[in-house]
């Protein structure tokens, strides 16, 4: 089984400073991600998923972002005490990512052959090997080709504006398996596609990784992406994980009210009246709800909630949620 | 059609000319919808429901095709009177950017009550702060601008300036699709819950499917400007037909179990949404299609009835019953 833990983020806060204050974002956030796992990580707007994706591959402008407390192991090293040049080497050999607007992420006056190249030629260098132009051809021919695109070669002379947006994120993934990473942070991937396109995204994203055994962090505000194409999933809400376990419990037997509600509001192929949704909006990050951060918003709350913020426990089999209903 | 059709498009047809040749936008597609129904136009980016939606609105003027509203046609009219206007509101996609940005949230409502109902002033403050209670928002909210609004918030303000004049239709662009689920939930329940009240037609534009499960009474598929599959919501989603309402469906992530049993199995999603501007011929979707016979690729199959009140526009169905053209 998968003993080893590739990425785990301990206890991690983010703050940002700002001229009205400081936002309290992240706030313990909790993480394990094991060798060739996928793994999901699902909240509304606002909740800090994105800034999490962020905090691991290490492109958070800091300032104004600052990290108080925390921890991040990758690949059983430290990485955040780590000096910049030696956290660059380590995260590009093994840390990618692909993001939601493939469009902003390929550069638009170079071709796409020159920009796979690139990451091709620069990788090959980290680890002492020097590609000829002949080898980073065939390379990139053959991983646009298992990212299932046609015609490889008339893609490599193409520019990013000439292809349509389900080619442009295979052409990201390509890009981002290039460096036989270990770690995929795939931050919303399919938000700007079709659903029909989404599903062909997905399922590669779903393959291709485990092929090269590679794990990803699936980071989306669907609920269902996450449920076909995640092994388990964190919730977030407000910036703490609420709850986690395998994927199909969570979507069985969720616990957590903000996960119930989340699932309640998402429509169904069921006919039956639309739900009402979760009352109030994700707080306000300068001054956040104090206790558990969705007490205001949630329709079991207790004295307790109020003051204080619930700790993860257990409820058996690998199912931990954050919240005093469960707490023994 | 019906007698008591509000809104009839029969073979709308929208074309653009650009520099790399003509896009058919909209090619020819026909619909009906009563007083008071949720017809949801869905498909794909770039399947031309929103140039569909754009002509009923008149923003744009159809090149062929006649659109009857409440029996009179208003596709031929360079300006459309006063009072259609009126009876024909829109809500957009993007609320950031449908609501002007220097007027405040009473400004935005006050407008159309002032264009089109001649009111006090005072009677029009009475209206403004009732439409803003309608539509659930808090009253001191009013005095704000659209940038102090969340995203929710602001899709509400945008509903209640196009109810604001009591229309008889409402065209819902993609309403919900740039907000949360949690909140879309809300947002999908206060229509509901206007359209019981004050009984407008809503012509929903959406991309997602399994919303319309429960909101529409009526749903039509386009794909590359054309309708390949209308039913009743019932209907629809019990016995899906087109190959590519299929593959739409098949494509959903569902979120629990009982709807994995709903979902066609058997169709792989595959390919994308060709150029708008060489179109296959014969059947637009032959080049996706995995059920693909030879005239596929030759003749543009015609919209045949299966049953009643369930039309699909393929070769596999055009020896159907009854198979005459309802194009």
């Amino acid at each position: 089984m998968r003993a080893m833990s590739l990425l785990e983020i301990r206890d991690l806060y983010v703050h940002f400073k700002t001229f009205d204050g400081e936002l309290k974002v992240l706030d313990g956030v909790n993480i394990t991600i094991f060798e060739g796992e996928q793994v999901g990580l699902v909240g509304e707007s606002g909740c800090g998923k994105t800034l999490t994706g962020k905090t691991i591959l290490g492109i958070l402008p800091m300032p104004p972002g600052n990290i108080p407390k925390g921890e991040i192991h990758f690949l059983g090293t430290q990485i955040l005490k780590m000096p910049p040049r030696e956290r660059r080497r380590l995260s590009s050999q093994g840390l990618s990512a692909i993001f939601q607007d493939p469009l902003a992420a390929l550069n638009p006056v170079y071709k796409i052959g020159q920009q796979l190249g690139d990451v091709l030629k620069y990788s090959a260098k980290a680890k002492g090997k020097n590609l000829a132009r002949k080898e980073i051809r065939a390379q990139s021919i053959a991983l646009l080709r298992a990212t299932g695109l046609p015609d490889p070669e008339r893609i490599l002379n193409s520019y990013p504006v000439q292809l349509s947006g389900g080619m442009r994120q295979r052409v990201c993934i390509s890009e981002a398996l290039s460096t036989g990473a270990k770690l995929l942070v795939a931050d919303e991937p399919t938000t700007n596609l079709d659903v029909t396109i989404q599903y062909q995204i997905l399922k590669l994203l779903n393959q291709l990784p485990e092929e090269r055994g590679a794990s990803i962090l699936l980071i989306s505000h669907s609920l269902g992406v996450v449920r076909n194409f995640t092994e388990r999933v964190y919730i977030m809400y407000a910036g703490s994980i609420v709850e986690t376990a395998k994927t199909s419990v969570v979507f069985s037997d969720p616990l957590h009210p903000y996960t119930k509600g989340l699932l309640s509001s998402v429509p169904q192929l069921i006919p039956k009246a639309m739900s009402e949704g979760i009352k109030g909006d994700v707080p306000n990050y300068l001054e956040p709800p104090k206790g558990c951060r969705f007490h205001p918003r949630c329709e079991h709350v207790m004295p307790i909630c109020r003051m204080e913020k619930p700790v993860s426990s257990s409820s058996g089999d690998n199912h931990k949620v954050a919240c005093f209903l469960y707490q023994r | 059609m019906s007698k008591n059709a509000i809104l009839t498009v029969s073979g709308l047809k929208k074309t653009f000319a650009t520099p790399q040749g003509v896009v058919r936008a909209v090619d020819g597609i026909s619909f009906s919808m009563g007083a008071g129904a949720t017809f949801a136009l869905v498909g794909e980016s770039g399947s031309g429901k929103s140039t569909a939606a754009y002509t009923v609105a008149g923003a744009y003027r159809p090149d062929e095709g006649d659109i009857l509203f409440r029996g009179q046609s208003i596709a031929a009219l360079r300006v459309r009177p006063h009072l259609l206007k009126k009876e024909i509101r829109m809500v957009f996609q993007d609320p950031g950017s449908s609501l002007n940005p220097r007027r405040s949230v009473r400004q935005i409502l006050d407008l159309p009550i002032k264009l089109h109902d001649d009111l006090s002033r005072t009677k029009r403050a009475e209206r403004v702060t009732e439409l803003i209670r309608l539509v659930e928002l808090a009253a001191n909210l009013a005095s704000r601008y659209p940038h102090g609004l969340s995203g929710g918030q602001k899709q509400r303000v945008a509903i209640a300036r196009a109810l604001a004049t009591n229309p008889s239709l409402v065209i819902l662009d993609e309403p919900t699709s740039s907000l949360d689920v949690s909140v879309q939930a809300k947002i999908v329940k206060l229509l509901q819950e206007l359209q019981e009240k004050f009984r407008p037609a809503y012509l929903f534009i959406t991309h997602d499917i399994v919303l319309m499960r429960n909101v529409a009474s009526e749903v039509g598929v386009m794909y590359m400007g054309k309708l390949c599959e209308k039913a009743s919501t019932k209907d629809f989603f019990e016995n899906t037909i087109h190959p590519y309402t299929r593959m739409l469906m098949s494509s959903i992530p569902v979120i629990s179990e009982v709807e994995e049993l709903l979902i066609p199995k058997q169709l792989v999603p595959k390919g994308e949404i060709p150029s708008p501007i060489d179109v296959p011929p014969g059947c637009s979707f032959h080049s996706r299609c995995p059920m693909r016979m030879d005239i596929c690729t030759q003749v543009d199959p015609v919209m045949v009835e299966i049953e009643e009140n369930h039309v699909t526009r393929c070769h596999l169905y055009q020896g159907a019953k009854g198979a005459s053209s309802s194009e």
